[in-house]
């Protein structure tokens, strides 16, 4: 074994340029899937820590099966609740939303593709002095916490927000409401721990009856935090036994029975489509740099043909000669490792706070499992070992004789027969099963990629079987570098095996960078398409604490304004028959038919019965919905089809009016009347106001009025349409601006691989090159060869490139279609085409400029020498 | 034209191995004249490559000059080096050297190719070559299509594609059999009758320096023996003796 590892090493500390680029390649796949776990980690982290702290030692969280309606549920649940058996303590919970009177201004609310809001409001909420510490904990850093005997507006304050907002013990905190402006006193600051960790930090705990106050909700409570004995806390089966009796007892209730965590899952489910697609490219990244490594192999071991030779003919066996292969490839997995996970830490730190910023949710640092080193390090680890395992199998199967008497080179190929053989069937194979095939959501994943993986092994082997052709076809284009450039195209068809993992490994890179592009594109040009059609209006009017009823009247009134229309979200969940997998939190917009199509439009996946307007009649009639199209692919859902939702007021039936095109709440949302809004939530306040200005009135005009007569009154946002539509652009470029890295990470790592292949082209032509010199090839002329060689490299790799693109262009559209259930528009980015062609000649000459130099300057006598 | 293609004085050259300067030429002194055929000999390590390769300007000296054409080598720079070499000297290499992606035709024109003569334009005086080594009918076959004794002979009309003023020639049969050798020591033998081709020649074996009209003896880096008027006599025996000697002292 010694031995072994003197070779291997040995090998690989003479070829220590190659070792590198190698080495980089691996670290460049293994930082990639590595970033994307722990990013992935980090998000549902950051979710779950705040829920998790929230419920503090609680075991158990009850709340109103409706959770975005009004009301929440009736306060005498509590004592049913602390009656149950294995019940210690049982802490109850109203929650209102509020924005301090100084952020008025400065708020905005906006969602990107995510479907989670980017705004942060002031969480209250009201609680039960005595017997919360009992299940949150609190750590006091100033004054006091609530007492019992507390029933005014005081309120305990995280220290870091108060610190914001310039506030301390005593002081007075203004804040807004629907009913207007209110004040309370801060009589104590605690830690942004524990509970302190709510809503990020901006939450003010007050007493309960305050969020009634506010709310207009007596006796009403959104959550019961329940806290059992430590015999069924720490066992997972008497913890679920509990959780079924609490369950029992409280199934009068419309109320949900969950572990405290579930909250923060369902947000993170939100993302998943997200994530999913970050996980994809990820290990696309990681197959890219398995090509280099294999293509680093294969030349190795055809360099030392002779000296395995030797070796066998002198002292080892078949696995002996396998094994020193597989050394050398484990010293770089490790080393590679090594570096990707230094520079993957690296990747998550800039990829997590920048998701948790899109999600909406406060930073709370990066979560860093075993479990994602583990899986990055063994992906890199198999992926490494299987790329160098066919070459290191190829030098054992070697006889001696033929090894001493072979020549050093990598020789012909059996790519363009098996290119041929088996490259469009996985080529087809692969696309069809991407395109065509319906999946469940449960195995969506799964299947989308090992599609990917086959289809992308597919265009490697046709890019094998095409590379024949496309050289005598292209080859005479390297004459841009003359006589010379014409010399070096000629040279590819020497080192086939080599040149075509070289160029299906820039192929997969442009190809993966076009299509995310067009994903780019597409996503954009239907969240256009929509944001105008759905919003319509000119103006969007909202505010931090919502709109009363009262508010839309006084908005009637004002000089300029044509026409009102509101809009208000709940979450709501759907009962009923399941697909198989955990059901869905939903969002439920309610809008006024009547007037609403006056201002804005749905487009509607396919034009329902009757026509769009006959869908909108229904939908005022009451107990009919609007579905988004990736509830409807998820469910299965068609007009005329019945659909279930979880209410305050009980579990309701509706009628599918429509089937709309939606990118809120990741497709899993539903539009049903204001009406039903009311008669099954009890609710009446808006989040927003979309207005028509009268003919002749400028929206900034009319925005201006509203701003001075309403605007502090009633804590206004106001936005035209025109800045609408700037802020969800810019959430949505800088949502897949991390593809975009994680294509050009694909593209250096392909780039590495140029230059390996060319740097491995000129040292094995040592001798021919010193010929050329010796016959009168200047050094300019030797540049111009390998120049040209090169070129044809980058000619293939971005050719196909393209054509495998406008393929994958398509592959990613589908795969936010699968995952999200979002319809897209496919639009083929001709820029993106022309720029990834050209990036692809530029890396090419540019990887290859090095070699280019080290062939021209070699000494020409000592070149002669070269013994291969 | 000069008498003396090549010549060179007090030449002198040192590798640096470590910290040391080994010597491998010795102020040689060495002139060839034009349309003869010389072989350079000497055992191992003597400096008859190295000579050879500073003749061609395919090195530099240590000291000493070397004169070819005309031009003093020291003062060209390594790209006027080049052009000179490409127009003036026909090199012949022991592993032949040909481009395995072109075809004999084209090894032959690569020296004009590179000058930036049109191919179309000196079609003809290729074919003139390729006949010249008898390969006419092989012109469009490339390296792996042609026996050795074959390749060496389409090097040996590369060689002689612009009409140098001297071939250098690196054991030329050191690769090849008996009989393919004795073709290619013909052939040289022909091109210096027929075109006055002025012709250098390093070589182990004495039977291919018979073939020369002079051969020079290397020893420890400088010239120690020079015999004349050999292609008359074919002196085989007498170049191996003086081979046998020069070894035997060693």
């Amino acid at each position: 074994m010694g031995l072994l590892l003197t070779l291997a090493v040995r090998n690989l500390w003479s070829r220590k340029g190659r070792t590198v680029l190698t080495a980089f390649g691996i670290a460049l796949g293994i930082a990639a899937v590595l970033a994307v776990n722990i990013t992935n980690a980090s998000l549902l982290a950051s979710f779950n820590a705040v829920f998790d702290e929230a419920g503090g030692r609680a075991q158990l969280a009850i709340t109103s099966r409706s959770r975005g309606g009004g009301e929440g549920f009736d306060l005498g649940l509590l004592r049913i609740v602390r009656g149950i058996e294995g019940v210690v303590a049982a802490a109850p919970s109203a929650q209102a939303i509020s924005l301090p009177a100084s952020e008025r201004a400065a708020w905005e609310d906006t969602s990107g593709p995510t479907g989670v809001g980017a705004g942060m409001r002031l969480v209250l909420m009201g609680i039960e002095a005595d017997s919360d510490p009992a299940v949150r904990d609190y750590e006091l850093v100033a004054g006091r916490f609530l007492e019992a005997r507390d029933r005014g507006y005081s309120a305990v304050l995280v220290d870091a927000y108060a610190a914001e907002q310039g506030v301390g013990v005593g002081d007075d905190l203004a804040l807004l409401s629907p009913a207007g402006l209110f004040e309370l006193r801060v009589i104590g600051l605690v830690a942004q721990r524990g509970a302190g960790v709510l809503n990020g930090g901006a939450v003010a705990f007050v007493p309960r009856q305050v969020v009634d106050d506010l709310t207009g909700r007596a006796d009403s409570l959104d959550r019961i935090d329940v806290v059992t004995t430590r015999a069924i806390a720490d066992s997972p089966e008497a913890l679920a036994a509990f959780k079924s009796r609490v369950e029992a007892e409280v199934a009068g209730a419309d109320v949900r029975v969950d572990y405290p965590g579930a909250r923060g899952e369902e947000l993170s489910k939100r993302m998943t489509s997200y994530n999913l697609g970050l996980d994809m490219f990820s290990l696309v990244s990681m197959v890219v740099g398995g090509f280099l490594i294999y293509n680093t192999f294969a030349m190795g071991v055809a360099e030392r043909t002779r000296a395995f030779g030797v070796l066998r003919a002198i002292a080892l066996t078949r696995t002996q000669v396998l094994a020193v292969v597989l050394i050398e490839a484990l010293a770089l997995a490790l080393v590679g490792s090594a570096l990707g996970v230094a520079i993957g830490i690296g990747m998550a730190a800039g990829m997590s706070s920048f998701l948790t910023v899109i999600a909406g949710s406060a930073p709370t640092g990066m979560d860093i499992q075993p479990a994602a080193f583990t899986r990055s390090l063994g992906l890199g680890l198999i992926v490494t070992l299987l790329s160098a395992f066919w070459p290191a199998w190829s030098a054992s199967r070697v006889t001696p004789i033929e090894a001493i008497k072979s020549r050093a080179h990598s020789g012909a190929s059996g790519w363009t027969r098996l290119g041929w053989k088996y490259g469009p069937a996985l080529l087809a194979l692969g696309y069809l099963v991407f395109m065509d095939v319906p999946l469940r959501p449960s195995v969506a994943f799964t299947v989308v990629n090992v599609a990917m993986l086959v289809f992308l092994g597919g265009a490697a082997l046709v890019a094998g079987g095409l590379f024949r052709p496309l050289s005598r076809w292209l080859g005479g284009l390297s004459g841009v570098y003359g006589f010379a450039g014409r010399i070096g195209a000629q040279n590819l068809g020497r080192s086939e095996g080599r040149v075509i993992v070289t160029v299906a490994s820039l192929m997969l890179g442009i190809a993966m960078s076009i299509g995310t592009t067009a994903l780019g594109r597409s996503f954009r040009y239907e969240l256009g398409r929509w944001v105008e059609a759905a919003t319509g209006g000119d103006l969007i009017v909202q505010s931090a604490v919502r709109l009363n009823p009262t508010a839309a009247q006084r908005l009637k009134t004002l000089p300029g304004v044509a026409l009102l229309t509101p809009e208000r979200s709940v979450e709501v969940y759907h009962s009923g028959e399941r697909t198989g997998d955990q059901a869905d939190e939903l969002v439920l917009v309610a809008i006024e038919p009547e007037t609403r199509r006056e201002i804005s439009s749905f487009i509607f996946v396919q034009t329902p019965p009757g026509g769009a307007e006959a869908a909108f009649d229904r939908l005022e009639q009451g107990g009919a919905l609007f579905v988004a199209s990736g509830l409807a692919s998820r469910y299965g859902l068609k007009p005329g089809d019945a659909f279930t939702l979880d209410t305050p007021r009980g579990t309701h039936g509706f009628v599918v009016a429509g089937e709309v095109v939606d990118f809120n709440g990741n497709g899993l949302m539903v539009y049903a009347s204001w009406d039903d809004l009311v008669r099954y939530f009890g609710v009446r306040d808006a989040d927003r106001y979309i207005l028509t200005a009268e003919p002749g009135v400028a929206a900034d005009t009319l925005a201006e009025t509203i701003q001075t007569r309403l605007g502090e009154r009633l804590n206004l946002s106001i936005d035209t349409v025109r800045e609408l539509l700037a802020a969800v652009y810019t959430i949505t470029d800088q949502s897949f601006a991390l593809f975009d890295t994680l294509a050009f990470i694909m593209v250096a790592v392909s780039a590495a691989g140029v230059v390996n292949t060319m740097t491995i082209s000129v040292l094995e032509r040592g001798k021919e090159i010193a010929t050329l010199r010796s016959l009168g090839f200047t050094r300019g002329q030797v540049r111009q060869m390998v120049l040209g060689e090169a070129l044809l490299i980058g000619l293939l790799g971005g050719g196909l490139g393209l054509l495998l693109g406008l393929l994958t262009a398509r592959m990613f559209v589908r795969v936010i279609e699968v995952l999200a259930g979002y319809s897209l528009t496919f639009l083929l980015p001709m820029s993106a085409l022309i720029s990834s062609t050209l990036i692809a000649l530029v890396i090419s000459q540019l990887s290859a400029l090095w070699p280019a130099w080290q062939a021209a300057g070699r000494g020409i006598i000592e070149a002669l020498k070269d013994d291969s | 034209m000069a008498e003396t293609p090549v010549f060179c004085q007090k030449l002198q050259k040192h590798y640096r191995m470590g910290s040391q300067a080994v010597p491998v030429l010795q102020g040689v002194d060495f002139a060839v004249a034009r349309g003869t055929f010389v072989a350079i000999m000497g055992p191992s390590g003597s400096g008859k490559s190295t000579l050879m390769h500073l003749l061609g300007g395919l090195d530099r000296p240590t000291s000493g000059e070397v004169v070819l054409a005309g031009e003093r080598l020291s003062r060209l720079s390594d790209d006027a080096l080049t052009v000179l070499r490409r127009r003036k000297v026909g090199f012949i290499f022991q592993s032949f050297n040909l481009l395995p992606t072109l075809t004999a035709e084209e090894n032959v024109a690569l020296p004009l190719l590179a000058d930036g003569r049109p191919l179309k334009q000196h079609q003809q005086r290729l074919r003139d070559l390729l006949e010249l080594v008898r390969l006419g009918d092989r012109r469009g076959h490339r390296p792996d299509q042609l026996s050795g004794g074959q390749q060496q002979r389409v090097a040996i009309a590369r060689a002689l594609a612009t009409d140098p003023e001297i071939v250098l020639a690196d054991e030329p049969t050191g690769n090849l059999d008996s009989q393919s050798g004795t073709i290619v020591l013909e052939t040289l033998r022909k091109i210096c009758d027929g075109l006055g081709a002025t012709i250098v020649m390093v070589t182990h074996d004495p039977r291919a320096a018979s073939f020369a009209d002079r051969v020079v003896y290397l020893k420890d880096g400088a010239i120690v023996i020079q015999s004349d008027n050999l292609h008359d006599g074919h002196d085989v025996i007498r170049v191996a003796q003086q081979m046998a000697a020069l070894e035997g002292e060693v």
